[in-house]
């Protein structure tokens, strides 16, 4: 059986607003992971037999947007693993809370 | 990311390029578009929803927009380098462009030129320009060995840069780093000034140091030829070729003087002299000849010499003979001219139609004249005098002598001044082409009015007239 969040805070946290945040994380990280990925192969084709001044430039900038990109794709990453973990623990916190709250058979 | 159109790529495939933009350029615009949209909007609602979790979240959707913002000015400057090439050089590469000009054949670039394109918005526009001003240069005859990948415009650089020994050196590394060539150039484009005193002043005595010193290399005038385009590539490259050229040419006359009088006496040689004397005479006489002529006859005499006649007569001919020599004096004109009246029965020189009507009338008849077919102003007459008494007075009445038919050539419509200047190129033609007999006598010469003959009696040209 799927557990779906409520639709209402419970305990601070919007289940549906995190899981539709980590979505668009996700697809962030792989559009990012892909871009990296295409940037680099096409620019070592047109850098071929590019020489100058701008082509110097277009090296340093390339080599900057792609360290760039990596610690933003960390970031994404961890940004997703974060409200994963935020998620968890207030559904930790939801079921203590209704642990404590129930009957006792004593 | 800065930097002017056209200026800072070579040899750039614009379709790589364009294959660079097209991709990149759409994934980061769809991460543009997920940061600033969706993603941007989840964070929104979730900071609003989820306010105590979302304390800690950075913000990735700002700093992915600003990271697709970055990538997209990247492939605009890609596109821009793109577009340059192909606006330069309509589908052709500048490697394509400038390969013609390294091998001599401005054809392609007359071709852009001719067609009434606007070209002067890019550079290869102004090489197009430039092409038409600057008549075609022969091939480098050393190119480049480094094998540099770098394509033609390193090469030209390069073989540039070799004809000048290096004395550039300083100037820039282009010539070594291909890569760097074009910014480079422009360096020199916009410190023509330096880049010339580096050329002029270098160390190198064989080079541009000696060009200086020797005095032949105007260093003005190639600073106006860099600077008075506006600086653009190929108008330095063409001036430090010439220069180049200029250079090598001083330094291989240097040298051979130097290997047998020595460097000082050789520098010495070349100052007296000058450079277009001495890269004459090196031709075909040797450093002692030449030196011969300079003790004989003084710096001055030697280089006239050396321009009118050329080293090849002035080796024939020896520095004594030149000594000697009057060549045309007032005397030749005197009797070429107007002649020295009558003399054995005949009119003596007077080839001046004028002049010999005026000496003929009252002392004989024309019986016949043609006219030369090639230049109607020469003419050849047929003329008999008339019997003289024993005091060479005409005897009356009037009688043609017995000594038959006499002959003239003249020459109609010359003023004093162009029957001077017709004997002289006579003369300079006749040592020039050392048919001048170096004891006397008779010669052929060619005119601009056609074929003459002469006699010359050292150390003068006695007489001269059509051959006709």
């Amino acid at each position: 059986m799927t557990w779906t969040p409520p639709a209402t805070g419970d305990g601070g946290f919007d289940h549906l607003a995190a899981e539709q945040l980590v979505s668009r994380l996700r697809l962030a990280a792989s559009m990012l992971e892909t871009a990296i990925a295409l940037r680099s192969t096409r620019a070592d084709t047109a850098r071929e037999e590019w020489h100058g001044r701008r082509r110097d430039e277009f090296d340093a900038e390339l080599v900057a947007v792609t360290r760039e990109a990596s610690a933003i794709l960390d970031q994404v990453r961890s940004t997703m693993l974060a409200v994963l973990r935020a998620g968890d623990d207030a559904e930790e916190r939801r079921l203590d809370q209704a642990r404590a709250a129930a009957p006792t058979d004593s | 990311v800065t930097g002017r159109p056209g200026q800072g790529a070579v040899g750039a495939d614009p379709a790589a390029l364009r294959a660079y933009v097209r991709v990149t350029r759409e994934v980061d615009q769809d991460l543009l578009s997920l940061a600033t949209g969706s993603l941007h909007a989840s964070m929104e609602e979730f900071r609003m929803r989820c306010p105590e979790a979302a304390r800690s979240i950075p913000e990735v959707d700002r700093s992915l927009a600003d990271l697709a913002t970055r990538c997209l000015r990247l492939s605009d400057m890609v596109e821009q380098v793109a577009a340059d090439f192909e606006a330069a050089g309509r589908g052709q590469g500048l490697r394509d462009l400038l390969l013609p000009e390294v091998a001599g054949d401005l054809g392609p670039l007359h071709a852009l030129a001719a067609d009434g394109t606007p070209l002067s918005s890019s550079p290869v526009g102004q090489v197009a320009d430039l092409a038409v001003e600057v008549p075609p240069t022969a091939p480098d005859p050393e190119p480049h060995s480094s094998g540099l990948a770098a394509g033609a415009v390193g090469d030209f650089v390069n073989g540039a840069w070799d004809d000048i020994h290096g004395t550039v050196e300083g100037v820039l590394d282009a010539a070594r780093h291909p890569e760097d060539a074009v910014q480079g150039m422009l360096g020199m484009i916009q410190h023509p000034l330096d880049a010339l005193r580096a050329l002029v002043d270098g160390d190198d005595l064989e080079s541009g140091h000696l060009a200086r010193w020797a005095g032949h290399l105007a260093p003005g005038a190639v600073l106006g030829a860099v600077t008075d385009g506006g600086g653009f590539l190929i108008r330095v490259f063409t001036v430090l070729r010439r220069f180049a050229r200029e250079a090598k040419a001083v330094s291989a006359t240097a040298r051979t003087l130097a290997q047998e009088l020595g460097e000082g006496e050789a520098r010495l040689l070349m100052t007296r002299l000058g450079r277009e004397a001495t890269d004459e005479m090196v031709t075909a006489m040797t450093p002692s000849e030449i030196r011969r002529f300079v003790d004989a006859l003084g710096p001055a005499r030697v280089r006239e010499l050396a321009e009118r006649y050329g080293a090849q007569a002035m080796r024939y001919y020896g520095a004594e003979f030149f000594k000697e020599y009057r060549g045309v004096t007032d005397s030749t004109m005197k009797h070429v001219v107007r002649g020295d009246g009558i003399t054995k029965g005949e009119i003596k020189g007077c080839h001046d139609r004028a002049a010999f009507l005026a000496t003929i009338h009252g002392n004989g008849e024309v019986v016949r004249e043609l006219t030369s077919r090639d230049n109607p102003s020469i003419s050849h007459i047929e003329y008999r005098l008339y019997k003289r008494n024993l005091d060479s007075t005409v005897a009356q009445p009037l009688r043609l002598s017995d000594g038959g038919i006499k002959e003239k050539t003249v020459i109609r419509g010359l003023t004093p001044d162009q029957w001077r200047s017709l004997a002289t190129e006579a003369a300079d033609d006749a040592i020039r082409s050392m048919k001048l007999p170096v004891r006397g006598g008779r010669f052929k010469a060619e005119t601009s009015l056609g074929p003459v003959v002469g006699y010359y009696k050292p150390p003068m040209i006695v007489t001269l007239f059509p051959d006709f």
